[in-house]
């Protein structure tokens, strides 16, 4: 099936977001197409989770919404989040189990289009030796390398990573911009925030500054 | 009907609409509550059993009634507000959870009141007493819900499930302790309840009862356009108007 | 289905794991049980006659220290999120998270509780019925329980305030329960008790997770 580059994709209009005296985010507009990443930056507490939430589903804007495809995601929100991946900042790893473990339920809850085997995705996040060792003995990067082990399986036509690249190494960030890429390449969609750079070599990026949404 | 709802629950439109019903409904009150109270306390006969302390009847019969009526408005407002995210109704969870402890805190007391002249005892696991004071904690759970949170709209929203979970409860609960009291009462506690009653009691007890609810909404009125004020204050038409006052 | 066969499987896999500090609850049961005798009296009748009512109470007080298990720890390290966006039915999510919970808590707890109920010399016919009202009330109370969790789920001191959100609605179920036990102590007819219990049970299965979900929502605000 051919792309056509120009169809947008995700678009936030209007959207504010109130958070009790403080308001985060005031009638914000944004469009992102097919192929294209949009980077959310701000300084902390600018509101860049709050945003991500709102595009997520997870929490409601104040005012405004959200589309998918034209649609408003809250009445398509079963289609919207099947074709949707979201990494939070928060590794999602169980502690308590393996690997292995957290691999098989990625693999379970998480449909694929090609069966992919669990010593296979650890290979390709580097932890094909630890897939016997319990998470809680795992340093932070090699928690976060699990965590986004979804990319690699990813059928999701949506990305939404909060903060992808944090605490993990320079190779691995190479491997994740890469696959960050590919996805774009393959016509997917990709937001995300990140408080250092990222590398998406010549792919369409569109940058969102929170600060200038901010009132006053 | 939507438009109805979002024409009259807009907080701007809210405040002033409620203007002239707070303000009719302060009148009627005092008027109610004058005749009511004089009716109550000097007109009305004494029960034949109990003598003069039927009088505390008229204060906490109407008060257990409120305290029901007004939780069945926080339910309600709590669905207006998870439905259609209605800022005034937000607020009125607030302000009915703390009208609605008061009144049950009121109708306890009264009844430990009228309880002791007649079995000699300020409290008695009677069946009202006991389902009153299980509506107290549910009060409390709201109050303490709704305070909790950082942001206070998201707190009316837990408050508000909270309430909706509550209403469905309460004929449950209600149910229980009525059964569980009718199973360990003894033959010589005797129920607090309303003595049968003549038109000449009648009378008092209905005037009281709705002046404690043109009471309560005057009350609520007045609480929520003050707290209304105070949330929406970096509105324009909020600046106008304290401009206007200075 | 299949999401809740797999959620169940993977509460109950992360549930063994924990078993260690699930089993706080359960003691807690043990020692607070053991409290009454050493409060009150060992006196064989006054202990008999409390019994029904001891129990029961201490096992509503467990049953709230465990509540906290069902969400904090799938909240706090962001597992939780990622749940709530997996495709398919919210309510089967949390059905099968309150399922899980009480296979790890409910459960033992009927099992413990009429071994612990002899300590206090519980009237022996009626341990049949006591059992029977834990096994249909505690669903009940996980059900129940989930509700008050999960509305205070982002709030710092969230776990005792949920307890107190959460003992008013859990004294219908203690009373009916009671009142079950009681009647079967004294030879009376017990399926009346039963059969409310049960139709609670029912109402609150199809009931409560719309509101788990609701309250999970207001939650991640």
């Amino acid at each position: 099936m051919s792309v056509n580059p120009l169809e947008i994709k995700l678009s936030g209009h209007s959207l504010t977001c109130e958070r009790g005296e403080r308001v985060l985010i005031k009638n914000l507009e944004f469009s992102v197409r097919d192929g294209q990443a949009m980077i959310i930056q701000g300084s902390n507490g600018a509101g860049k989770t709050s945003l991500l939430r709102i595009i997520t589903g997870l929490s409601q804007a104040t005012q405004g919404s959200v589309t998918w495809n034209n649609q408003n995601i809250e009445s398509i929100a079963e289609e919207y989040q099947q074709s949707l991946l979201y990494i939070g900042h928060l590794a999602a790893v169980k502690r308590e189990l393996t690997v292995r473990e957290n691999l098989q339920l990625l693999l379970r809850f998480w449909p694929q289009d090609n069966n992919c085997l669990v010593t296979e995705l650890a290979e390709q996040v580097g932890l094909r030796q630890r897939l016997s060792v319990s998470c809680s003995r795992l340093s932070a990067g090699q928690q976060r390398r699990v965590s986004l082990a979804r990319l690699f399986i990813s059928t999701q036509k949506l990305w939404v990573l909060d903060e992808p690249l944090t605490a993990i190494d320079v190779d691995f960030i190479q491997v994740i911009e890469k696959r960050l890429q590919n996805h774009l390449k393959s016509g997917g969609t990709a937001i995300l925030t990140t408080h250092r750079g990222i590398e998406l070599g010549e792919m369409p990026t569109l940058n969102l500054d929170l600060s200038r949404y901010e009132p006053h | 009907m939507m438009q109805f709802i979002h024409k009259y629950g807009s907080p701007r439109y809210y405040y002033q609409w409620s203007r002239g019903w707070q303000k009719w409904l302060a009148i009627i009150t005092v008027a109610l509550l004058a005749i009511g109270l004089y009716q109550s306390f000097f007109v009305a006969p004494p029960d034949y059993q109990q003598g003069e302390t039927v009088r505390i009847m008229y204060i906490h019969v109407p008060a257990a009634w409120m305290s029901m009526f007004v939780y069945m408005v926080m339910a309600f407002s709590g669905i207006v507000a998870l439905v259609w995210r209605i800022k005034v109704a937000e607020i009125v969870i607030g302000e009915c959870a703390v009208l609605g402890a008061s009144f049950t805190a009121m109708a306890l007391i009264t009844g430990m009141l009228w309880g002791k002249p007649m079995w000699g005892t300020y409290w008695v696991w009677d069946a009202r007493l006991t389902s009153e004071l299980v509506l107290l904690f549910l009060y409390f759970g709201v109050i303490a819900l709704h305070g909790a949170f950082d942001d206070p709209r998201t707190g009316a929203k837990a408050a508000a499930i909270l309430a909706i979970v509550g209403i469905i409860n309460i004929p449950i609960i209600k149910y229980s302790v009525e059964w569980w009291n009718t199973l360990h009462q003894g033959p010589s506690v005797t129920k607090l309840d309303k003595p049968s009653m003549h038109i000449s009691m009648l009378i008092p007890l209905l005037i009281m009862a709705i002046a404690f609810k043109t009471f309560f909404l005057s009350l609520l009125f007045m609480r929520s356009r003050a707290e209304l004020l105070s949330r929406e204050k970096n509105a324009s038409w909020v600046k106008e108007i304290v401009k206007e006052m200075s | 289905m299949r999401l809740f066969y797999s959620i169940l499987y993977r509460d109950l896999l992360l549930a063994i794991r924990r078993r260690r500090e699930l089993a706080n609850p359960l003691v807690f049961f043990v020692i607070v049980v053991s409290l009454f005798p050493l409060g009150v009296s060992p006196d064989k009748e006054l202990l008999s006659q409390m019994a029904p009512g001891v129990i029961w109470v201490t096992a509503l007080l467990a049953t709230l220290m465990s509540m906290d298990a069902m969400f904090r720890s799938d909240y706090d390290d962001g597992s939780l999120e990622q749940l709530l966006l997996l495709p398919g039915p919210k309510v089967l999510l949390i059905g099968a998270k309150i399922t899980a919970h009480w296979i790890s808590i409910g459960l033992p707890l009927v099992i413990l509780a009429p071994i612990m109920s002899l300590l206090l010399y519980f009237p022996t016919h009626a341990i049949g019925s006591l059992v029977i009202t834990l096994l249909i009330s505690t669903p009940i109370l996980s059900l129940l329980g989930a509700v008050g969790v999960a509305l205070t789920l982002s709030l710092r001191s969230g776990g005792i305030l949920s307890s107190l959100l959460i003992l008013p609605f859990y004294i219908p179920v203690l009373i009916f329960s009671t009142m079950a036990i009681n009647a079967s102590a004294n030879q009376l007819p017990v399926s009346g008790y039963y059969a409310l219990l049960g139709a609670f049970f029912i109402i609150s299965a199809l009931l409560i997770p719309f509101a788990v979900v609701a309250a999970l929502k207001v939650s991640y605000n």
